[in-house]
């Protein structure tokens, strides 16, 4: 990361993000999406992603964390965060128009993208794209749908 | 390698909720080859954690926390 910010290869905002491309429809960026707690939370910062957008108009997931404390369910219980970054990748492909997410799997992570992602099977890459990028799409909407519903009725 | 979808039902948010049991603290690249890859250094605790993993050799690490003393 240290390297794209000495080069000035990383945005900060989507309109950042959407003016860089613009000016350079090949330039690579790097970026941080930083999931925070909309309510008073011990846990201000619960997760993060640390990703790329390549030359040719995709994204590599290079870290994708989620608090200690998240993970211990201590001193709450907050659920979803992993899963919830990741979605929002997918939402970001949307907003954007592009076309392919993809990734790194290690025996540790691969059990978590084939549950995320609902696919069969994932060795040491994995690639949301097509049908599978459509299908994380829908359940990105319709999860956003349920939690505005949720919201709305409290 | 085209992934292969398992089903074609959208799941609840509850299902969405219990996939974070599989999530590992981190998911991405190890650290070795991460920094092989950027050309950075490894940190003397990883060193020393891959050390220990190595000498235990069933490549599980045991904790040299202290435990608490049973009462």
């Amino acid at each position: 990361m240290a390297l794209y910010r000495r080069t000035g290869a990383t945005v900060t905002s989507l309109t950042e993000l959407r003016d860089s491309i613009w000016r350079d429809p090949k330039s690579e960026l790097a970026m941080i999406f930083v999931a925070r707690a909309t309510w008073p939370s011990p846990t201000p910062i619960l997760g993060f992603a640390y990703f790329r957008r390549s030359w040719c108009h995709h994204l590599i997931v290079d870290f994708l964390s989620v608090h200690p404390r998240v993970i211990d369910g201590k001193p709450e219980r907050i659920r979803g965060v992993g899963t919830g970054i990741l979605y929002q990748l997918v939402g970001l492909a949307e907003e954007i128009e592009i076309p392919c997410i993809w990734g790194e799997a290690t025996a540790l992570s691969a059990p978590f993208y084939e549950r995320a992602l609902d696919v069969k099977q994932i060795l040491d890459h994995f690639f949301i794209k097509e049908d599978v990028l459509r299908y994380c799409r829908s359940e990105l909407h319709k999860s956003r749908e349920q939690m505005l519903a949720h919201r709305t009725t409290k | 390698m085209k992934l292969q979808r398992k089903s074609r039902r959208i799941r609840s948010i509850e299902e969405l909720w219990a996939i974070e049991d599989e999530f590992p603290a981190v998911c991405g690249p190890s650290p070795s080859s991460y920094a092989a890859r950027h050309g950075l250094k490894l940190s003397k605790s990883y060193l020393e954690h891959l050390r220990r993993q190595r000498a235990n050799g069933n490549g599980t690490v045991v904790s040299r926390r202290r435990k608490p003393a049973l009462a």
